[in-house]
């Protein structure tokens, strides 16, 4: 087999018929010779079999759409916007009067609510699952005795977990998140235009209300999760990471089982029995795209 | 047809409603004994073929893709009329015949393999092997699952392919078909 290496590695080429005429016969010649050759020239031509269905099937699936879907021809004829074009402006004049309206009230509220003594509670607003908290977690105010209390750790004790999941956090590359087929004007896509400009505030703003009923549910949760991270909320990105990565679908559940743990490094929660958990179930699976990250962290920890 | 999932629905989106190709495969196929349904088939059967052979480098450029394209049309109703009731053969068909019995068997035993290899794939290991045998750098196929980095796509398709060659590795019935003798 060694001394066929060179024909091992033509493999996909044979198969694919590019080889040329010489080097074709020479891997004939091999397949006579090498029974292990052979068995993997086998295997491959099995698994473009295998593949070649896929995309026949996927083919298929296309035509059966576009004759259930009307043809460019008989779609109906686009709205004519020059017979709604009064409406428009009237919508258009109104909304105008509207925000104009808003921004005079806002402008006259103000002075009224600076005039509140500083001694009265100040009003936070009800943290509900998935929405954006006013403040990074790490800058609450302290009149939150419940987190005051529990955070017992120093400085020093804590910043070392945090600086190892920041460090081991890879933001996501936006292209790979935005799909093939991108589509105008709803919300994931101006969360995505938002994330591009790092405007983590924003992309938290947009996507808070979307919904698991929603096909891009997967995509925009994972997004979420990503900016509440960069955002520094750090057990709200953790939990949206658990989410993602509870739903078991692949490949969002695999990264998000990366991402989980970074998330619960960077609160401070690596002690925690969750923690462990979702590490050793990382590490159960060796064949887990973040394994050997997974294995390092663990590593790393125990130094610590 | 070479160029990503999202360029590759748009052609064929174009070759079934704006070419004229399908019409005439219809037409073809229904002037020689067969009927719309049957020329609706044979058109998307084509265009796998068609889709197949471009890719794989199989079009010699010696006519246009639509008189191969056609061509292919023409080649594989005959083929199956003639698999389904033997007629004479018109000069312009008299090709020799490739298919045996016993061909078709092992065909048919493949093909009945290759569904039941489907059966016990996962969806993502599917897909995954798909738009790599579309030829999809690592970074398109990213693209398409929504993975984080092209590193990402070349894991799993690498974890994939593995687990694809695990799967076939521990079916003796498979193995025999591929007559494939495991080192002992």
């Amino acid at each position: 087999m060694n001394n066929n290496r060179p024909y091992y590695e033509q493999i996909e080429a044979f198969l694919s018929g590019y080889l040329a005429p010489d080097q074709r016969a020479a891997m004939e010649k091999a397949l006579l010779e090498d029974s292990e050759l052979a068995r993997e020239v086998e295997l491959r031509r099995l698994e473009f079999d295998v593949s070649e269905a896929l995309i026949a099937q996927n083919i298929r699936d296309q035509l059966v759409r576009l004759r259930t879907s009307p043809s460019p021809e008989t779609q109906p004829p686009a709205i004519q916007p020059y017979k709604f074009r009064p409406l428009l402006w009237l919508i258009a004049a109104l909304l105008s009067i509207a925000a104009i309206g808003i921004y005079w009230w806002n402008q006259q509220a103000i002075p009224i609510i600076e005039k509140v003594p500083s001694s009265a509670p100040q009003q936070t607003p009800p943290v509900l699952e998935n929405t954006v908290p006013i403040q990074p977690q790490e800058e609450k105010p302290p009149t939150q005795p419940a987190q005051k209390n529990t955070s017992k750790k120093s400085k020093n004790e804590s910043a070392q977990p945090l600086a190892l999941a920041t460090t081991l956090y890879q933001r996501p590359d936006l292209e790979t998140l935005r799909g093939t087929v991108p589509m105008t004007n709803d919300v994931y896509q101006v969360a995505l235009s938002a994330w591009e400009k790092q405007d983590y505030v924003a992309v938290v703003a947009t996507l808070q209300n979307v919904t698991t009923n929603d096909p891009k549910w997967l995509r925009a949760a994972t997004l979420l999760a990503h900016a509440q991270f960069n955002l520094k909320y750090f057990a709200q990105a953790a939990q949206g990471f658990s989410a993602i990565a509870d739903r078991k679908i692949r490949p969002w559940s695999e990264e998000a089982e990366w991402y989980v743990l970074l998330a619960l490094l960077a609160d401070g929660k690596a002690g925690t029995t969750n923690f462990r958990t979702r590490l050793e179930q990382v590490l159960a699976d060796e064949g887990h795209p973040y394994f050997e990250e997974t294995r390092e962290l663990k590593a790393n920890l125990a130094k610590h | 047809m070479l160029g990503s999932v999202k360029q590759r629905e748009e052609i064929f989106a174009y070759l079934y409603q704006s070419s004229g190709w399908r019409e005439w495969v219809v037409r073809h196929v229904s002037y020689e004994g067969g009927d719309e349904p049957a020329g609706e088939d044979v058109f998307q059967e084509v265009l796998i073929l068609f889709d197949r052979n471009i890719r794989e480098g199989r079009f010699s450029k010696e006519s246009s893709l639509q008189t191969y394209f056609l061509g292919i049309a023409k080649q594989w109703w005959f083929n199956r009329r003639r698999v389904a009731r033997p007629v004479p053969l018109s000069p312009e068909y008299d090709q020799p015949v490739h298919d045996n019995p016993e061909r078709m068997a092992l065909r048919q035993e493949r093909q009945d393999m290759i569904e039941h290899i489907l059966s016990n794939l996962g969806e993502h290991c599917k897909k995954v092997l798909e738009l790599y045998k579309l030829s999809l750098s690592n970074e398109e196929i990213a693209q398409e699952l929504g993975l984080s980095s092209p590193e990402m796509a070349k894991k799993y398709t690498y974890r994939c392919r593995e687990k694809f060659k695990a799967f076939v590795l521990g079916r003796k019935d498979i193995l025999e078909h591929l007559d494939i003798q495991l080192e002992p």
